[in-house]
């Protein structure tokens, strides 16, 4: 009996191994060893540009705030002198203003805050508070937002008028709390403020921090406390025609209206 | 005694057997510790043949196959150190690049930084500019309505005299026409004129005083 010994590996058997090895070694290598580098990019330009971020609604081409625009100074060539006061544009064509600054008129101008003069067509007022609307033929540069509900307590209020007729002035203060007309114009509570204010000053804008119109300034006491209708009032008189009746424009009869008479002789 | 060519003698068997019995892969018949591995059992044709060396195929093909691999081995060696060399200059060079680019980036910030500087300062003096021409505007406006209010004031004046001299004026008319007369009497009718002709005077030279 012959021994059978095992056949030797033929070179080509011995060549696909070495080819197998060799490249499970390649494949194991290129996931260890380091790529190389790709091109440094050199013109980079990033897709989100940082742009400036603008406040477009604070400021007019002329530097004057959305609420100095709005705001107007009433002369009241009336009948026994002149007077004026403040008003303010709820619309483009809509003015607000205080009652006693236009009643008892001839005559109503308006100007605003870079001398302009606005031809008035109409002026209405009402028994319910001491406000007044008057309407505009030309439209304004800028109008008042009314604020959705009344200021409280210790809200920071920022008043612009015409105090004394003098120079747009702006002035801030503080909302003090309700309390009943002390002139007994308006059905409804008004609210006092800290807001320091002049004759001259009625039908000036109340402004909350956000800007918009919280009330509409009227009367002031001794004490330096000013007051002012809410903006509450004011949104029922707007949406409310028919409180507003037209305000007259004619002066009572001067002295020594008079006609001499011819005697007749029968 | 000496073995005989080819016998084994039983010091032989012990060294060379194992220690258990194990079955001849040729007959099957269980082999003793006696006999020799790879021996032909006692008793078969074989076992009067001279014992075998192992035969060299198995010792060959593991030299191959430490061979090949260390030939393998060596190529990848040298194929990756050249890699290697190729990705570490790649790599430098890259680095070299950022840099240059790194300090370019760092002169077009450091202008940037100093337009910036620039535009900041001529927007405060073009702020400072605004706020003083706004200043002026608010003045002018505060004249010019001043003026209008003076201007309103003294037309409104002017128009009360005028009706005071024409008051005046028909008084004079009926003084000088017997057929004429006033109701109220004459007297009241001067007097009423006088009063509001006073008036119409006090308030124009307040006015003049004020301004």
């Amino acid at each position: 009996m012959t021994t059978m010994a095992r056949p030797v590996t033929t070179a080509l058997e011995r060549a696909v191994a070495s080819a197998a090895l060799a490249g499970t070694l390649a494949l194991t290598g290129c996931g260890v060893v380091p790529t190389y580098p790709e091109p440094l990019i050199t013109d980079y330009v990033p897709t989100a540009v940082a742009a400036p971020q603008i406040d477009r609604g604070s400021l007019s081409p002329d530097g004057f705030s959305a609420a100095q625009r709005m705001t107007v100074r009433v002369r009241n060539i009336g009948c026994s002198g002149l007077t004026t006061g403040t008003g303010f544009a709820v619309d483009p064509y809509t003015l607000v203003t205080n009652r006693h600054v236009v009643q008892a008129s001839r005559q109503i101008e308006v100007t605003t805050y870079d001398g302009r003069t606005i031809s008035i067509t109409t002026a209405a007022v009402t028994t319910v508070a001491d406000l007044a609307i008057v309407t505009s033929e030309e439209p304004m540069s800028a109008w008042s937002t009314l604020a959705a509900d009344d200021p409280v307590e210790g809200d920071s209020i920022t008043v612009v008028g015409y105090p004394r007729g003098r120079q747009l002035t702006t002035v801030t203060g503080m909302v003090i709390g309700t309390t009943p007309d002390p002139l007994g114009a308006s059905s409804g509570p008004v609210y006092a403020t800290t807001a320091p204010v002049e004759p001259g000053s009625s039908g000036s804008p109340a402004l909350n921090e956000a800007g918009e119109v919280v009330g509409v300034i009227y009367a002031k006491n001794d004490a330096e406390q000013s007051f002012m209708i809410p903006v509450s009032t004011l949104r029922t008189l707007l949406d409310e025609e028919g409180l507003l009746q037209p305000q007259p424009t004619e002066c009572p009869t001067t002295p020594g209206g008079f006609a001499p008479e011819r005697i007749v002789v029968d | 005694m000496s073995p005989a060519d080819g016998e084994p003698t039983a010091m032989q068997a012990v060294d060379a057997g194992t220690s258990a019995a194990q079955d001849s892969p040729v007959t099957g018949a269980r082999v003793t510790p006696d006999a020799v591995p790879g021996a032909p059992a006692a008793g078969t044709a074989d076992a009067d043949q001279a014992p075998t060396t192992p035969s060299p195929a198995p010792r060959r093909r593991l030299r191959w196959l430490w061979a090949t691999l260390a030939g393998i081995a060596a190529a990848a060696l040298v194929v990756v150190t050249a890699y290697m060399v190729v990705v570490t200059n790649g790599w430098r060079e890259y680095a070299s690049d950022l840099e240059a680019s790194l300090e370019e980036v760092k002169a077009l910030a450091a202008q940037d930084r100093a337009d910036r500087d620039a535009m900041e300062e001529r927007l405060a003096v073009v702020e400072s500019q605004l706020e003083t021409a706004n200043a002026r505007i608010t003045d002018l406006a505060n004249e010019e309505a001043n003026a209008l209010d003076s201007q309103a004031a003294l037309r409104d004046a002017v128009e009360a005299m005028i009706e005071c001299a024409d008051k005046r004026q028909e008084i004079i008319r009926v003084l000088t026409n017997p057929s004429l007369y006033f109701p109220q009497g004459t007297n009241a009718v001067r007097a009423e004129v006088d009063a509001f002709c006073q008036e119409v005077q006090t308030s124009y030279y307040e006015k003049l005083a004020g301004e």
